[in-house]
């Protein structure tokens, strides 16, 4: 059995009469790096904040390595770290003072962490710095190193990816996968960059609305949005001979009512039908298919809105 | 709870605003010498009423040195400020400018800006998300908070006593022979006037902690401790239960400790007061915070 880091149950937060969170059954697994995918005000920002604790939820259950329960809830989110929307400090100190109060409140001991954290975002070099000079790529990292400090096992991190250039991102994006790797963290991910959160992530949750409309490991994903071309033919049988003698493609699948899925040759789709037509096999459909992640979670969000 | 503590009291000696308001401690003292040296100068008054005759001159003087001292009350209803409360305004002493140098209204002040920084600023500047989300027990932080900004007025209130006494004993001594019984009464006058003002700095972050807003905590901490005690003081001696409610305040219990000729069951009544608001308004604010959702 894998270990739960977080599940929530039936989560729900209403503001007036509207839901914010309504009804989102999620889990994450030791190891594992959760993309969270939704629009402005999908709710996952307010679902964070559940998670953290700095809002209150109307109903529903969050349970945390293991701990429900308000008193054990908050002794197990010492063991987070977490860097939510904008990273905020304090702007007349400098990166390691701000650090150094993170530090105490968040009850880690030795002074040690804060170079290491700093070293580890590339921040060493700021040292007078105050934070109020710095950019917001600065910021986001001085974010990530807060929510690193003390070697937290479950990482939040919302949107932290926003305002880095190009070299800042791949920068950010392999140091949390190595530390991922290296230290089997935890991590959850909000971020509107799909592009980047799917070089990261090994499953994702796609939220809308408030609701949690799916939860999908990468490799379902991957199989989901593999491309390939689609025929619907009137022999199938025939078809595959010519397909494989003809153009040497292997890689297909047959599936019910003369279908056939073909994971090769994607840029021959008028080869392919020129054949099967010279051969008198009849071409009823045929089709590219696949999407990326951008294409699958506007797919899914719009199936949703068309409700 | 000892690392929040910690970590506020690190945060305060690096917050800006205590740094300028330790400055302005310094200064309000300095001038707070300087009025009481000219007001002390019976030739500089003489010149200023050069074209009057003499005994219009010492008739003016007569009424003034009374308005500065009315019939010996404990609290001059309405004044406000870093008063010289001297008996005799040409012959002032360190000892009479101990108890002026509290500053009554002035204090609220410069405690709703320090309040205004530390508790509301939390939330302008979203700060406070780091302090909450790690499962910190939200009545921790508050109770630290009150703490750090305690010792940050302490050290103002320090500060401006501390130069107006020491200053004004320099220019016209100590007024009495100075002995440990004199010692142990600025002592005792000091920890009572603490306490009264942990009662406004509680109230003051309940406000902060309501309105979320730095400009409106400094507003509503200046119209409710400063101005509103001076323009509603004129109902003062017309209504009985005007009295009795205008005495329960935290203004006027402020004014009460600091007063020269406050006695021990004066000082009592004060102490009372800041405490039963401090308990209260603690209560309040920690229900407050607890109930709130941070975004």
């Amino acid at each position: 059995m894998k270990n739960i880091v977080l599940r929530t149950h039936k989560l729900c937060k209403k503001y007036g009469g509207e839901f914010a969170v309504n009804n989102v059954s999620m889990t994450i697994n030791k190891g594992d790096i959760y993309g969270f995918i939704g629009r402005n005000g999908a709710g996952k920002t307010t679902l964070i904040r559940m998670i953290t604790g700095l809002i209150h939820k109307t109903s529903g259950e969050i349970e945390l390595f293991g701990c429900s329960g308000i008193s054990a809830l908050d002794q197990s989110r010492i063991m987070m770290g977490c860097v939510i929307e904008t990273p905020t400090f304090y702007n007349n100190m400098t990166a390691r003072e701000n650090l150094e109060v993170s530090r105490l409140v968040r009850n880690i001991p030795g002074k040690k962490c804060i170079d290491e954290v700093l070293n580890l975002v590339g921040l060493r070099d700021v040292n007078k710095k105050k934070v109020k000079n710095f950019s917001l790529g600065m910021k986001q990292r001085l974010g990530i190193a807060n929510a690193l400090l003390g070697n937290p096992r479950f990482l939040i991190l919302d949107e932290p990816i926003n305002g880095l250039d190009p070299v800042s991102m791949v920068e950010i994006r392999e140091l949390l996968k190595k530390i991922n790797k290296e230290k089997n963290m935890t991590m959850l991910i909000s971020s509107h960059i799909l592009s980047e959160l799917s070089e990261l992530a090994t499953c994702y949750g796609i939220i809308n609305n408030g609701k949690l409309l799916e939860e999908i490991t990468s490799e379902e994903l991957n199989e989901k949005c593999k491309r390939y071309i689609e025929l619907k033919v009137s022999n199938a049988k025939k078809a595959v001979v010519l397909l494989e003698t003809e153009l040497n493609i292997k890689n297909y699948v047959v599936q019910e009512n003369n279908i056939i899925k073909i994971y090769s040759h994607l840029g021959q789709i008028g080869n392919i039908n020129t054949l099967l037509s010279t051969n008198q096999v009849t071409v009823d459909k045929i089709l590219s298919k696949g999407q990326n992640l951008e294409e699958y979670f506007l797919n899914i969000i719009g199936g949703e809105d068309n409700v | 709870m000892c690392r929040m503590i910690h970590a506020e009291i690190y945060k305060l000696f690096r917050t800006r605003t205590f740094k300028v308001l330790c400055i302005v401690a310094v200064i309000l003292a300095i001038i707070s010498i300087g009025t009481s040296k000219i007001m002390s100068s019976e030739d500089f008054f003489r010149s200023s009423l050069k074209g009057m005759p003499k005994n219009q001159q010492d008739q003016y003087i007569e009424q003034l040195q009374k308005i500065n001292n009315p019939s010996d009350s404990k609290v001059v209803i309405g004044n406000i400020g870093m008063r010289n409360p001297s008996k005799d305004i040409f012959h002032p002493t360190a000892r009479e400018l101990f108890y002026g140098s509290f500053g009554s209204g002035v204090i609220e002040i410069l405690l709703s800006v320090l309040i205004a920084s530390i508790v509301a600023g939390e939330y302008s500047s979203g700060t406070i998300k780091n302090m909450l989300a790690y499962g910190k027990r939200r009545e921790y932080y508050y109770i630290s908070k009150l703490i750090a900004i305690s010792i940050g007025f302490v050290i103002i209130l320090g500060i401006m006593v501390t130069v107006t006494t020491v200053g004004s004993t320099i220019l016209y001594g100590w007024g009495v022979p100075f002995d440990i019984n004199q010692a142990l009464q600025l002592l005792k006058i000091f920890i009572a006037t603490s306490i009264v003002g942990l009662g406004i700095i509680s109230f003051i972050m309940l406000l902060s902690t309501l309105i979320k807003s730095n400009g409106i905590t400094i507003i509503l901490g200046v119209v409710i401790f400063s101005l509103l005690p001076t323009i509603i003081s004129f109902l003062y001696g017309k209504y009985t239960w005007f009295d009795k409610i205008y005495e329960s305040t935290l203004p006027y219990n402020w004014a009460l400790v600091t007063s020269v000729h406050a006695v021990n069951s004066d000082i009592l009544k004060a102490i009372a007061v800041g405490i039963i608001t401090l308990l209260l308004t603690l209560s309040a604010g920690i229900f407050v915070l607890k109930s709130q959702d941070i975004k």
